[in-house]
């Protein structure tokens, strides 16, 4: 047996009942039910007038221009984007010193490579002789220097 | 069953949004554009506001598209955003400025469905005093209640989806719907049946706006 009085989900049986979504198999033991109780009964009846009332507020129909002027707002929104975008590029700061930036350094890249990339003369065997005895002279040198205190005592 | 596979069809379109097809955009506004519209219409109960919330509605589906994933039904994340925009404009109190309007749409949407049905002076000024008492008792629920069950009422939400575009638990959306249920029976008790039913356009337990 349901009875709205007793049941903790009455307002929910109630508010299905009427809308016609409660399970079959409850809404026909809920009818049952009605036969014998009138509290239960006066409340379906109020909630079904309430529901009636709602249902005597038409609905609107949209306004002819709707869909235009949501077109027109999406197309007016992504032009805007782009023209933020854009202006946002043109009005940054570091733009143009980027720009100037990477401009210089392509000039520098195209006018130095010469340079860089010009094989270097090989060190000729004189050269390597030189270098050589120049620091065999500077290593006999520094020996030199060493105070006496310092240097390795011979037994 | 049906439901699901609408849904699927919604995540779908939102997938192929996010690829770049227009065409899907332009479905899924075809499909969505009157429950959002009305949606929001009831909510902040003046037409112009609602036709301008359902319009950042969109626009953020279209510009979330890039980062759309499908881990939510679509319709919940939708009704997220149109409950998310109302509430704040609810807050920003922009409705009163709508208030004029409200009246000048709510005496229109009647004139059209006397004149589609050629009632009697007395029963149109009957139903224009009903449907102004429906409008006053959901104006009069607090914001969350009257999205809940405006959700719940005419989008045919269930409880979970609703809990997701309000952002808190089933239970506390059980509760806000069950609690403005019982104030609109206090307050829409005194309404006639009979007289209702000429006004009615859908049977009762119908699919509200869906």
């Amino acid at each position: 047996m349901i009875c709205l009085k007793d049941n903790s989900q009455g307002a929910e049986i109630l508010t299905d009942y009427c809308a016609g979504s409660l399970e079959a198999i409850r809404a026909a033991e809920f009818e049952a039910h009605l036969h014998d109780c009138g509290t239960c009964r006066s409340q379906v009846e109020l909630q079904r007038q309430v529901w009636n009332a709602l249902d005597a507020w038409p609905p609107v129909e949209a306004s002819p221009g709707f869909d235009a002027r949501l077109y027109a707002r999406i197309e007016s929104e992504q032009k805007r984007w782009w023209r933020r975008a854009m202006r946002g590029l043109l009005w940054n700061p570091l733009v143009p010193a980027a720009g100037a930036a990477a401009m210089l350094a392509i000039a520098v890249l195209a006018w130095i490579p010469g340079e860089h990339r010009a094989p270097q003369p090989a060190p000729s065997a004189s050269a390597e002789k030189i270098d050589v005895q120049q620091v065999e002279q500077a290593l006999d040198d520094m020996d030199l220097l060493i105070p006496v205190s310092q240097s390795p005592r011979v037994l | 069953m049906e439901a699901v596979a609408a849904l699927e069809r919604d995540a779908q379109l939102m997938l192929q949004v996010r690829e770049g097809d227009e065409t899907s955009f332009a479905l899924l506004l075809e499909r969505h554009r009157g429950p959002v519209i009305n949606f929001l219409y009831r909510m902040v109960q003046d037409r112009a506001v609602s036709e301008e919330l359902a319009q950042e509605v969109f626009l953020r589906v279209y510009r979330s598209r890039a980062s759309y994933e499908p881990a939510a039904k679509f319709t919940t994340w939708l009704f997220r955003i149109a409950t998310h925009l109302a509430l704040n404009a609810l807050r920003d109190n922009q409705k009163a400025k709508g208030r004029r309007s409200l009246d000048h749409d709510f005496g229109e949407a009647i004139e059209r469905h006397v004149a589609d049905r050629q009632p009697t002076i007395e029963q149109e000024l009957i139903r224009n005093t009903q449907l102004k008492e429906i409008r006053l008792a959901i104006e009069a629920l607090p914001e969350k209640q009257r999205a809940a069950v405006l959700m719940h009422k005419y989008q045919g939400l269930e409880y979970a989806q609703i809990a997701q575009a309000l952002q808190c638990s089933e239970s506390a959306v059980k509760s806000l719907i069950f609690r403005a249920y019982q104030t609109l029976r206090s307050r829409l008790a005194h309404m006639a049946p009979g007289a209702l039913q000429d006004t009615r356009t859908r049977q009762p337990g119908g699919a509200g706006d869906r």
